[in-house]
């Protein structure tokens, strides 16, 4: 059963920060694309996902992100992540996610590493 | 510690973490697999299922261009596909590939495939493919799982293959039911469509019986590609009626009256004609022409002029009915038998073509102007009808030999009592049946629509019973019903019956298959 999703937008400085709640799969995948979107043509470079700590994320979620990651990529965005449990730093690392957008062990340590 | 220990341990902690990277992997993948039965599997078209597919496949092994795709291979025709970061130029090449033959012309063993270019298109290569997994939904679907360079820039291995064929085959089975809930909603569609065809052909051919003579309807029946109406000589007895003085009458009341007056009491003289088995031939404001035929010549003779004199005996009542409302009426009816050319017309005009089914020829003429002779309230014949009646109907008078218009010689005519042998040449009639009744006791059961009705045969012949049922009032004279009929106790057995007469004695129905003989 799918938990209740929600992405929300909120500014940091320079920084967009989309803060993903819930579970993310290809179903539940929009609104953060639709979120990326947004900041992508508000002229944004600098983007943080900012996943809550009890985040599912499935197969289908990451094929959501690597969407976001290659359209990040050329456009010149740079994109960090943070909130995310041991075991999915663990799977985004060995699907090469984090490749393209590293993984911080905390807001603040993201922010500081843009 | 000793240094060869140290190393030693460093190495088992290693191993032990790779294991551990396996195993999250091996769990990762577990996942992939239950999620994408759960999801796949509850979903019923085949784009959803090839889309939901790659989602799965590229985020499990991390990948940012990959495709599915579904070719029917007999039109090397795209069937489905879903892909993730190609551009235009790529999508167009896999059109050109499927158009060409792709992927029946992949060389490569069932199952997993890591590429070495061997697609005989060259899309693998312009699409810079590293694995392609073969997918065969039928004989008809084709197709593949294509995934580019993982985002790791590892190779792909035997696990990942083995992975993604288990992963094929679920798809599979999935499009297989994704397929046949298709069909089976296509077919479904198309079947709706056709009853939907059925009710509107079913509804125009209610509406045109009405304006298509009765023999007309069974040709159609009885051979509706090619129905035989062209014209043949055939025995028929004509009878003609009119109102008397129809022309004063409308001058007199206005025309909506007028044709209410029509409809009474011609309404009244159809189910004369009906029941006695005539065929209503033209209608023209005030006048009616109706053609009997029958194998029996004498038979048809007799059904016309018992419907000649049921016209007389249901104007004689309808007057009573509508006394100081309308004046009363009075009809003129004439019946002639004979040889006459029975078969449809063509009328060809600059609007177009169309077509009557009539009996034209001297006798009918003849039936016209005898109808004329008569004074109000009476029926003329023929010399020539009153001889295939024989003694049963009394002759008022002997009219002698009339010189009628367009008839080369004169005809001798007989004006008949109108009203007091009916009854007794009727049972007459009824009695010479073709097909002898008997008294039974069955069961039966009629459909009108989609309800059904409950009665009770009181006699048969081999093509006919007599039925006293509820549904009576509901059963219109000339209209086939479905009726269900249980002989001594048997089975009840369908048959398509016909209305052909309503009395308070029960309801004529005839057979087109015979009955049981009980």
């Amino acid at each position: 059963m799918a938990k209740g999703h929600e992405v929300s937008i909120r500014p940091k400085g320079d920084v967009a920060v989309i803060d993903i709640k819930g579970d993310v799969t290809a179903l539940t995948g929009q609104p953060i694309e639709e979120a990326y979107r947004q900041v992508t043509a508000a002229g944004v470079k600098k983007i943080l996902l900012a996943f809550a700590s009890d985040c599912y994320i499935n197969s289908g979620g990451i094929a959501v992100l690597i969407g976001i990651l290659a359209e990040s990529k050329k456009t010149g965005q740079s994109v960090r992540m943070t909130g995310l449990s041991a075991h999915f730093q663990k799977i985004f690392a060995m699907v090469g996610l984090t490749k393209y957008a590293p993984i911080r062990p905390s807001e603040d340590a993201a922010l500081a590493d843009f | 510690m000793p240094r060869p220990r140290l190393k030693q341990m460093k190495r088992r902690l290693l191993d032990a973490a790779r294991t551990r990277r396996e195993l999250e992997k091996r769990i990762f993948h577990l996942k992939t697999l239950y999620d994408v039965s759960r999801e796949i599997g509850s979903l019923i078209d085949t784009q959803s299922i090839v889309k939901n597919l790659l989602m799965m496949v590229v985020g499990t092994l991390g990948v940012e261009c990959g495709l599915i795709l579904l070719v029917d291979v007999r039109e090397n025709r795209i069937d489905a596909m879903s892909q993730r970061g190609f551009d235009d130029a790529a999508l167009a090449a896999v059109s050109r590939a499927v158009a060409a033959g792709f992927p029946v012309n992949v060389q490569a063993p069932i199952g997993a495939s890591l590429l070495s270019g061997s697609d005989g298109s060259g899309l693998f290569a312009s699409l810079d493919l590293r694995v392609w997994i073969p997918i065969v939904v039928s004989e008809r679907l084709h197709g593949g799982i294509g995934l580019g360079e993982k985002l790791t820039g590892d190779p792909y291995t035997s696990d990942d293959c083995e992975l993604l064929v288990t992963l094929a085959n679920q798809a599979v089975v999935s499009i297989q039911n994704a397929k046949a809930h298709e069909e089976v909603v296509r077919s479904a569609d198309q079947l709706s469509a056709s009853l939907r065809r059925i009710q509107i052909l079913e509804s125009v051919r209610a509406n045109l019986v009405k304006f298509v003579p009765k023999t007309v309807q069974t040709l159609i029946e009885e051979s509706p590609e090619a129905p035989l109406l062209d014209k043949r000589e055939a025995d028929v007895s004509v009878l003609f009626a009119d109102i008397a003085g129809y022309a004063r009458l409308s001058a007199r009341m206005d025309l909506e009256h007028v044709n209410q007056l029509v409809e009474v009491y011609f309404g009244a003289f159809l189910d004369e004609i009906l029941k006695l088995g005539g065929d209503v031939n033209e209608t023209a404001g005030d006048g009616l022409m109706v053609i009997f035929r029958d194998p029996d010549p004498r038979r048809h003779a007799m059904a016309a002029v018992l419907a000649a004199l049921g016209i007389q005996r249901r104007t004689r009542e309808t007057n009573a009915t509508l006394e100081g409302f309308f004046e009363p009426i009075t009809m003129h009816v004439g019946v002639n038998s004979g040889i006459a050319s029975v078969g449809a017309t063509k009328i060809e005009g600059a609007a177009g073509t169309r077509w009557t089914y009539t009996a034209s020829g001297p006798t009918t003429n003849i039936a016209a102007r005898l109808a004329a002779l008569g004074e109000g309230g009476s029926v003329v014949i023929s010399e020539e009808v009153r001889a295939r009646l024989g003694d049963e109907f009394a002759v008022e008078e002997d009219m002698g030999a009339q010189s009628l218009k367009n008839v080369a010689e004169p005809v001798r005519a007989y004006r008949l009592m109108a009203e007091a042998r009916e009854p007794a040449v009727a049972k007459v009639f009824v009695e010479s049946r073709r097909h002898p009744r008997r008294p039974v006791s069955w069961p039966v059961r009629v459909w009108i629509g989609e309800k059904c009705f409950d009665g009770h045969a009181v006699d048969s012949s081999i093509y006919g019973i007599c039925l006293i049922t509820t549904a009576r009032d509901l059963l219109k004279v000339g209209m086939s019903y479905r009726v269900e009929i249980s002989v001594g106790g048997d089975s009840p057995l369908p048959y398509l019956a016909e209305v052909r007469n309503l009395s308070d004695h029960g309801i004529g129905m005839e057979t087109k298959e015979p009955l049981p003989l009980g």
